[in-house]
């Protein structure tokens, strides 16, 4: 007992005799490894995007999530922007990190996110927004805080806002203020923001 | 009859010319072999590499250099080009409030869900660099874990770099490197060479497993399976976003359910993936695959 000799074992390539690995099988590590086995085939990101609302083991999602950053094409972007409209917390979340991480797809899907019919949706359309740093994302937002008429959608825009230091961000914010006069959190967000915008 | 001795080529006198060109394609060339994001801005650091290495295979271009490396038979040329692009300054008991954690809380855990009679326990240190980090894990151990002579522990250790594996397999270090070394435990598991360097005793040398291993390439992680303990410190940060959670999912592969992850201080696993646990002990963060 206590340190073993080493054998030089680890490092040799082992045979594979692997157990056919089924997206549907009882076991996540199976599920994992069916996952991983997919990546790069064809047809592919449509697999993936369909077993992830249905899968609830993380590892296994996780290892989806990754085969679509890995995928970075305009598919895998849409994909992932039709599960941020899911019920899961988590599964929005996931692609939402996903989809940030293939900026150069996911700026063509801010208009139709920021269009969509829910707010949660919209929110999401401004999260991804802050993680892409393209220089017409500003003009996005603001073009966005024109008409927006969600609260908790004004809330997270003015925070994008307040980090862009663009011109127009500031008059942006003030037309948020003025649709919801009543609200203290908004003021707050909006003044927040504007003090942001000052300090540059 | 011997021939006279000739005189070496002049490489250094008319270093091939790098341009800034080449360094973008260089480091999108060595990103997608290794993982390795390398900032086109050192050019100094990449510029000198690339021509000890270009000099060294009597090539006069870039071009005919990348031909080289990316068409050799062999990949004798690739490996030595990581040899020069990567960094191996380290030290004995680096960050060792990791390996309290280890010896205090972590094997202690994944001691009790073992069999000592059937199980091992398996460690793996990746990049081991020169050596310094596997031997630290293997001494911490010796000294500071009470079971340890109730289980057989296996102790792996992994680089891309082929030359500072042979120099950990070598186990001498200059007295720098042991700077953190207590004169007691120095004189237990290192004999003395000369006025400036150290060697590691020969039964610790042959406890560690020594072999190559490329973070970036899927098929050798692959043959890393039921690990107890990952310690991955320092590597990550040279990674990007994605390489970073690729690796992350394969360590997560790598891991017995409840096995831990150790980065460096810098390092941040809650920024890579959400895949692992946060496990937040007295002496240390790490990372853990959660159990079933």
């Amino acid at each position: 007992m206590g340190l073993l000799k080493a054998s030089g074992g680890n490092f040799s390539p082992t045979p594979g005799v692997e157990e056919r690995a089924s997206l549907d099988h009882a076991d996540p590590a199976v599920r994992r490894r069916a996952v991983q086995a997919l990546a790069g085939e064809a047809g592919a990101v449509d697999t993936l995007v369909a077993m992830l609302p249905h899968e609830t083991d993380n590892g296994v999602r996780q290892a989806a999530f990754l085969a679509l950053a890995s995928a970075k094409t305009a598919a895998a972007a849409q994909g992932l922007a039709v599960l941020l409209g899911a019920a899961d917390p988590a599964l929005r979340n996931g692609a939402l990190e996903t989809l940030a991480t293939m900026p150069e797809h996911a700026r063509d899907l801010l208009d139709p996110l920021g269009r969509h019919a829910d707010p949660d949706v919209r929110i999401f359309a401004v999260l991804l927004a802050g993680e892409i740093h393209d220089g017409d994302i500003a003009q996005w937002l603001i073009a966005l805080a024109q008409a927006e008429a969600d609260p908790n959608v004004c809330s997270c825009l003015a925070e994008a806002l307040g980090g862009t230091g663009a011109p127009g961000a500031g008059e942006a914010l003030a037309a948020i203020a003025a649709r919801f006069p009543g609200d203290p959190f908004l003021g707050f967000a909006v003044d927040t923001a504007l003090q942001r915008l000052s300090e540059g | 009859m011997a021939s006279p001795p000739q005189a070496p080529p002049l490489h250094r006198i008319a270093a091939p010319r790098i341009s800034a060109e080449d360094v973008v394609v260089f480091c999108d060339f060595f990103y997608k072999k290794t993982g390795i994001s390398m900032d086109a801005s050192r050019r100094y650091f990449i510029d000198k590499r690339l021509e000890d290495r270009m000099a060294a295979n009597d090539c006069n271009s870039f071009r005919e250099y990348l031909s080289l490396v990316k068409f050799q038979p062999g990949g004798a040329e690739m490996q030595a080009l990581i040899n020069e692009m990567t960094v191996n300054e380290t030290y004995f008991f680096r960050e060792d409030y990791q390996f309290a954690c280890l010896t205090r809380r972590m094997l202690d855990e994944i001691a009790d869900r073992k069999d000592p009679r059937r199980d091992r326990i398996r460690i793996w240190s990746i990049p081991c660099s020169t050596g310094e980090e596997p031997y630290s894990i293997a001494i911490s151990i010796l000294e500071d874990w009470p079971r340890a002579s109730d289980f057989d522990i296996e102790i792996i250790a992994s680089d891309i770099d082929t030359r500072a594996l042979a120099r950990a397999r070598e186990g001498i270090y200059q007295a720098r490197a042991l700077h953190r070394v207590s004169p007691r435990i120095r004189d237990t598991y290192f004999r003395k060479l000369d006025g400036e360097n150290w060697q590691v005793v020969p039964s610790l040398r042959e406890s560690i497993d020594f072999g190559v291993i490329n973070v970036s390439s899927p098929t050798q992680m692959a043959r890393m399976r039921g690990i107890d303990v990952i310690f991955c410190r320092n590597l990550l940060i040279y990674f990007d976003d994605l390489s970073r959670r690729q690796t992350a999912e394969h360590f997560f592969d790598a891991l017995n359910p409840g096995g831990f992850v150790a980065l460096g201080h810098s390092e941040s696993m809650s920024r890579i993936s959400n895949i692992f646990v946060p496990r937040k002990f007295p002496e240390a963060l790490v990372h853990q695959r959660p159990l079933p």
